[in-house]
């Protein structure tokens, strides 16, 4: 079976062309390509600073659940916490977001990754229009429950307004005083010393993230009334 | 090589693994057009440098790539709806694929295996043929041809993927496969690039593709793959390039007007369903192969 004829030079640069397509796209589809180790990193990362201070399984034996007071009534005075926590006012803020139930009494670092996943794989929340910023990624720990050993939270973006219907959860934060930490269930296992009762009540954490999905920075935000 | 890309390509602004694929298989579509323009460019120099490049060669090579304006027109149109509808019936259905790398992968090899169906039943089903005749009326085999798209052929291709949604893969990896897959196509119309060796068992080359748009005997209705020939091989639809080709339709097309181009086949069909004597035959000659005639 024979071609037509060709040019050799322009049938050489011709081939070449196409080798060079493919090794163009390769280098494409490499620029843009999520591995699985990066997704995991990027778990990872999100992740680490959590499970750090988290019960694990093995710690939750020692300690069925994690030992938060029933209610927020007296000033957190009777502990040994001494941590110094800067104490700073926020504004009112609005979070749109998915809404979970983590349960005390399983390991919390598995259900995080759960939230985490969940969220990252929510397409249609990232394209909400009610999404003021995806810079920055919250968390709002609310409605602790005792009686079920359950918190409800919410992770999320900065919404524009709540009053915009949504398929998502929408929290709103007031603005007050909040002791400024690095996670929320850190205080509220331990509160600190100090000249403020903890609400127990619509705390958030707040991630910034880099290109590549890792941690830049993780702050809490716990509510003090004074 | 790795600085220009990340010159070109800014991934700065992706949140999620479908973002990733979305813009990954457009961009990747988008170059290949760029890179299709060199190669015609080449290959019309070589017409020429061979005194091949007659007016009629060269005014069929502009008539395929006239065809893209009414193209995309419809595919805009179509792929919004498409978009709309997809992502509508995804969320009514209860059960989802992992959205994640492996996951896109399998959706790309069905994709390819969906495309296989969907390119046999457009030769193979009369009205599916009136949009993609279009595509194999042109008696030059080149890149331009590869351009040469039927203004129906997105509405083709959005209800054959609908199986694909069904088992819940997300749409933008079914959309994001079936661009890939078409990506992929643009280099294999051509007679410039003879047989690849052990390519050839696996994947759709341009001897393949050549084959495909041959209008002998013994070439009609072969080698229906989009970048994997394994389903012709399986199915028993391979057919190897043993001459060079005859290209175009068993009843030659030659016309360069836009219109004619894109409706060539209507009026035969429109004369076949007036003289259809039972709603059997009026649907014999629609759904039927191409050239079916009912027993007298």
């Amino acid at each position: 079976m024979e071609l037509p004829r060709h040019n050799p030079l322009i049938r050489g640069i011709y081939l070449l062309a196409i080798l060079m397509m493919f090794l163009f796209m390769a280098l494409v589809i490499k620029s843009y390509w999520p591995n699985n180790q990066q997704m995991s990193h990027w778990n990872d990362q999100l992740l680490a600073p959590i499970a750090e201070r988290l019960p694990t399984q093995d710690t939750a034996a020692a300690q069925p659940e994690v030992n938060l007071p029933m209610k927020p009534t007296a000033p957190a005075t009777n502990v040994e916490n001494n941590t110094q926590y800067e104490l700073v006012k926020r504004a009112n803020k609005v979070v749109i977001g998915l809404p979970f139930t983590l349960r005390l009494n399983e390991n919390m670092e598995t259900q995080l990754s759960q939230v985490w996943r969940q969220f990252y794989n929510h397409d249609d929340l990232h394209k909400d229009p009610n999404v003021k910023s995806k810079s920055k990624i919250l968390l709002v720990y609310q409605h602790f429950n005792s009686a079920h050993s359950n918190i409800e939270i919410v992770i999320g973006y900065a919404a524009k307004n709540s009053s915009q219907s949504s398929d998502f959860s929408l929290v709103e934060i007031p603005a007050g005083d909040f002791l400024k930490a690095k996670s929320v269930l850190d205080v509220w296992n331990d509160p600190p010393k100090t000249a403020g009762v903890l609400n127990y009540q619509k705390d958030y954490e707040s991630y910034i993230l880099d290109r590549e999905f890792n941690i830049i920075s993780q702050t809490a935000y716990v509510r003090v009334t004074r | 090589m790795d600085q220009l890309i990340a010159y070109l390509i800014d991934s700065s602004h992706l949140l999620s693994i479908t973002d990733y694929f979305e813009q990954m298989s457009v961009d990747v579509y988008d170059w290949v057009l760029v890179f299709a323009l060199l190669f015609l460019g080449l290959e019309l120099l070589d017409d020429a440098a061979n005194h091949r490049l007659s007016k009629n060669r060269l005014l069929e090579t502009v008539s395929s790539i006239v065809t893209q304006i009414p193209y995309y027109i419809t595919e805009i149109m179509i792929f919004a709806v498409a978009v709309y509808s997809y992502f509508a019936i995804y969320k009514l259905i209860p059960w989802k694929m992992p959205v994640n790398t492996y996951s896109f992968l399998l959706v790309l090899l069905m994709a390819d295996f969906t495309y296989y169906v969907e390119h046999f039943c457009l030769h193979k089903i009369r009205l599916f043929w009136l949009a993609h005749s279009v595509h194999h009326s042109s008696n030059v085999m080149n890149t331009a041809t590869a351009f040469r798209f039927s203004l129906f052929d997105p509405i083709v291709s959005a209800l054959f993927h609908i199986p694909l949604l069904l088992m819940g893969f997300h749409p933008i990896f079914i959309f994001a496969a079936e661009i890939l897959i078409q990506a992929y196509q643009f280099w294999i119309h051509n007679e410039m690039v003879g047989k690849l060796g052990p390519l050839e068992w696996v994947f759709n080359t341009p001897s393949h593709h050549r084959v495909h748009h041959g209008s002998d005997k013994e070439y009609i209705d072969t080698n229906y793959g989009g970048i994997l020939i394994i389903w012709d091989r399986i199915f028993g639809t391979f057919a190897k390039e043993t001459k060079l080709p005859t290209y175009g339709l068993t009843t030659p097309m030659t016309s360069k007007n836009p219109f004619v181009v894109q409706f060539y086949e209507f009026p035969k069909l429109f004369r076949d369903l007036r003289k259809a004597k039972s709603i059997g035959q009026f649907f014999g000659y629609l759904l039927r192969p191409p050239g079916w005639q009912p027993k007298q």
